[in-house]
């Protein structure tokens, strides 16, 4: 593994101006982690709200193509906020971050979902009709549902493990 | 008893002390943790969407009352789950907590924030049907928006800030 290289990596990055100047200022990490959970707020509930439509369990009076166009532009919109202040908090504290598989595991979950709300949200736009009716929608829009789901809630447990299980790895 | 000695005797609790030191379990915190933070995010993005609609920034074209009453039950769900995490994280902290000046800050910032959704209920949205399509909607409508964006907003930072002074 190339375990030794990253954290060879984590430890000069800790080292650098960059990384000493954002821990210096204690406000910051806080504050950074505080705008990240905003982010989070924005992008969970987007994709809960889509799941939850799909699934069947919520209502809405909006034609599901608009909500979802709706939802997902939010979902897009918060991204560039969470890749800001998960790139500071990075750098701040990449010890903390690059060593952990939680940390490793989030990221690539990240892209998978992200991948997914494209996707979903593409075929919605090429064929909105399709999908206003249970009965005509792809029948792996469930399926879609609940994966993407456990996605998200996944992302957000390894975010929260981050923080309690990288003592062990460095 | 005092609120200090009752915080002592509500964290001797075998639940408690359970959460406290993770035996049996000891992911039992940062787990409930995980899901604390689920609901609030859910607590927070959906109140956010029913908000920007009330400051008439986004969701135009929809009705205030269609808006809130698709949304409320997700927030009232998710805002029971964050109550219960919440409270099964306080017993197992009782008396850091009863003194920490940021959870006490959160907690009267979130009854602000209830305050502010009653005084809207029993006020200005008792006449929804006449303002419903209405963009921007009227200035007391607008007002209980950006005080519920405020004080949600300022529960999430200190209920992060809470976990850098305990």
């Amino acid at each position: 593994m190339a375990n030794g290289s990253v954290r060879a990596l984590a430890h000069s990055l800790a080292s650098t101006r960059a990384s000493n100047a954002l821990r210096e200022h204690l406000w910051i990490v806080p504050t950074s982690q505080s705008i990240h959970i905003i982010g989070v707020a924005l992008v969970f509930t987007s994709a809960l709200i889509i799941s939850l439509r799909l699934i069947g369990l919520g209502r809405s009076e909006q034609p599901l193509s608009i909500q979802i166009s709706r939802l997902a532009r939010m979902l897009f919109f918060s991204v560039p906020v969470l890749l800001v202040t998960g790139v500071l908090q990075t750098i701040a504290e990449p010890v903390r971050q690059l060593v952990t598989p939680a940390f490793w595991l989030k990221m690539a979950l990240i892209l998978i979902g992200l991948g997914m709300v494209y996707f979903l949200a593409e075929s919605v736009r090429r064929d909105p009709h399709r999908w206003e009716s249970p009965e005509t929608r792809p029948p792996w829009s469930r399926i879609y549902a609940v994966v993407n789901l456990g996605i998200w809630i996944t992302v957000i447990l390894c975010g929260r493990f981050i923080g309690y299980t990288w003592m062990k790895y460095v | 008893m005092d609120v200090t000695e009752l915080a002592e005797r509500i964290s001797e609790l075998p639940l408690a002390s359970a959460i406290r030191t993770g035996s049996p379990w000891q992911w039992t915190f940062p787990t409930l943790e995980t899901v604390h933070v689920i609901a609030i995010a859910t607590v927070f993005g959906s109140i956010v969407l029913v908000d920007v609609r009330l400051l008439g920034l986004g969701q135009l074209g929809r009705r205030v009352s269609r808006c809130s009453a698709e949304l409320l039950p997700l927030t009232w769900t998710a805002f029971t789950l964050a109550a219960v995490t919440g409270s099964l994280l306080f017993i197992s902290h009782a008396p850091d907590y009863v003194v920490n000046r940021q959870f006490l800050l959160k907690m009267g910032i979130i009854l602000l924030a209830g305050l502010n959704m009653l005084v809207f209920q029993r006020g200005i949205y008792r006449r929804v049907d006449q303002w419903d399509t209405q963009v921007p909607p009227p200035a007391a409508a607008r007002i209980a928006g950006v005080v519920s964006l405020v004080c949600w907003t300022a529960a999430v930072f200190l209920g992060r800030w809470i976990g850098f002074t305990t």
